[in-house]
């Protein structure tokens, strides 16, 4: 095919200029799929353990305790809210200490009825006890997963950093392929001169730049990913062969998100192309 | 065929008018010189009918289609049905003559098995089979400019423009490419040549319009009788 032959041919006219976009295009392609993997994994991690994150709230024993729950089901970060009596709570207690079995028949049970919450996201812990403390009502809180909140915040602040550093690489790749058919287009300029007054259509001219871009930016992207998931299912083992309930991507994430960037490099590839030949339509 | 309507060209950039109320009508099948002095506006308006540029007033019309209204691919296509013969023959340096050839062919997306052929008549016509391998340097210029021309005549088109055809070349020579033109012109083509030469005016005599600093100021019936004086502008 005229295209991809002469695509190639462009390639090969200034094999350093190509060399260059090339491996811009897989670093920026290899990291952006081996972090996004890395972190989709540290998401599924926290969310696992967000799914065990209880926040509790202990009620005065004056409280409304109908009117508190009410009020929290209706909160939107909260998935679900549970009342153990201080009854319930009192015999949870002795099943877990039965030497107190003797004891609680003693005195008066000294526990506060309790709500229990569960969140839609781990992220609002923080702000959802915060609120929990100033209801009426409500004496203390109480919420374990403070791992989990250090690790949302890690995550937040990986993906906030990972934005930035693949977003710079990809415009840096963006720019890589535009320079490099710009080459192509300047070492074929009579030539393209000629084509114009001879009658070219827009396609037969810039299909070859285009080509030649995509050739460059999905040859990295397969290169990438085939390097990305490597080395993740090599860590994945590892890390599964240290703490066996840790959650990892299946073939099938693997799979879906390598296309995602190979989309990507295809989008770059002829969207650069695109763009440095455009301009050299518009007559000699 | 090819109509000048009260056309005015300005080049933008050095604001040099190089056309001014041209009008102008060449029919079909016909044979017509553009003569004028350097600068005249010669290349301009052999350029606005290839549409490379487009009027600063007043309309180009090529079969009936104002040339300002293609859009886009339409342009190519337009191309399509000109042969250029350029001043300076704008040949492929790295390319043979008959790469060079090939190449319209490809652009022009003609089946590649008809190519042969194709070549080989358009050198025949030319009589330039012999140096279907040379490249463009190892031509003499005469040679050069035979080449661009059957570039031109490759695929029959029914326009062909040619500017300065016979500009560096010996008299014979210059005959040789009228003779190309000539053979071109009664197979049916509408044939437009500017030119300085008054050889080649004497040589096939046809009808001639006269440039002067942008301006039509005669047209020229074919046997030199029946002239028509144009009114000029000041
Ligand atoms: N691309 C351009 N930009 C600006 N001015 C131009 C351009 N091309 C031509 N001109 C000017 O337009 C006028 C007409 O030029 P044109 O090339 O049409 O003349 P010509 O008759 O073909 O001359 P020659 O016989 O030397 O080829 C000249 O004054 C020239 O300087
Ligand atoms: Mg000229």
């Amino acid at each position: 095919m005229y295209v991809v032959r002469e695509g190639l041919r462009q390639i090969l006219r200034h094999p350093t200029a190509s060399l260059a976009t090339f491996f811009t295009a897989l670093v920026s392609f290899a990291l952006l799929y081996f972090l996004g993997l890395l972190l989709w994994n540290l998401e599924r991690v926290v969310d696992a353990l967000g799914q065990e994150l209880e926040v509790a709230a202990f009620l005065a024993r004056e409280a409304d305790v109908e009117r508190v729950l009410s009020t929290i089901q209706d909160w939107p970060e909260v998935a679900s809210v549970r009342l153990q009596t201080k009854e319930e709570a009192l015999a949870q207690l002795v099943l877990d200490y039965p030497y107190l079995a003797e004891a609680k028949d003693l005195v008066e049970n000294p526990l506060p009825d309790t709500l229990r919450l569960k969140l839609k996201d781990p992220e609002a812990v923080r702000q959802v006890a915060e609120r929990l403390r100033h209801l009426p009502g409500v004496e203390g809180v109480e919420y374990g997963g403070e791992l989990t909140e250090r690790l949302v915040q890690v995550l937040a602040g990986s993906r906030l950093a990972m934005g930035v550093l693949v977003g710079l690489l990809l415009l840096n790749t963006f720019f890589s392929v535009m320079g490099s058919i710009r080459l192509s287009v300047e070492s074929r300029k009579e030539a393209l001169g000629i084509m114009l007054l001879v009658g070219a259509t827009r396609r037969f001219i810039q299909g070859p730049f285009v080509a030649e871009g995509i050739l460059l930016t999905l040859s990295a992207g397969v290169l990438a990913v085939a390097a990305g998931v490597g080395l993740y299912r090599t860590l994945a083992r590892a890390a599964q062969s240290l703490l066996p309930f840790l959650p990892v991507l299946n073939a099938q994430d693997l799979a879906r998100t390598g296309l995602l960037v190979l989309l990507l490099a295809l989008l770059l590839g002829a969207g650069g192309a695109y763009m440095a030949s455009r301009a050299h339509l518009r007559e000699e | 065929m090819i109509a000048f309507h009260r056309v005015s060209l300005e080049y933008p950039r050095t604001r040099t008018k190089a056309l001014y109320n041209v009008s102008l009508e060449i029919k079909k099948g016909e044979f017509v010189y553009v003569v004028g002095h350097s600068g005249a506006g010669k290349s301009t308006l052999l350029s606005l009918i290839l549409r490379r540029l487009v009027p600063t007033q007043g309309a180009v019309y090529f079969a009936g289609q104002n040339l300002k209204n293609l859009r886009g691919d339409q342009v190519a296509y337009h191309r399509r049905k000109i042969g250029m013969v350029f001043q300076d023959h704008r040949l492929l340096s790295d390319m043979t003559v008959e790469e060079n050839l090939a190449f319209v062919l490809q652009v022009q997306g003609v089946p590649r098995k008809e190519w042969p052929e194709r070549i080989a008549l358009a050198l025949r016509r030319v009589g330039l089979t012999h140096k279907k391998r040379a490249f463009p340097e190892e031509l003499s210029v005469g040679e050069a400019q035979r080449v661009a021309i059957a570039r031109a005549l490759l695929l029959d088109p029914p326009v062909i423009l040619a500017d300065e055809p016979t500009g560096n070349l010996d008299p014979a020579n210059a005959m040789a490419v009228l003779e190309i033109l000539k053979g071109a012109h009664s197979r049916g083509a509408t044939v437009v040549v500017a030119t300085h030469s008054r050889e080649l005016l004497e040589a096939y005599p046809a009808r001639t319009v006269v440039l002067k600093a942008g301006q039509v100021v005669r047209d020229e019936g074919p046997e030199g009788g029946g002239s028509i004086r144009v009114k000029e502008r000041p």
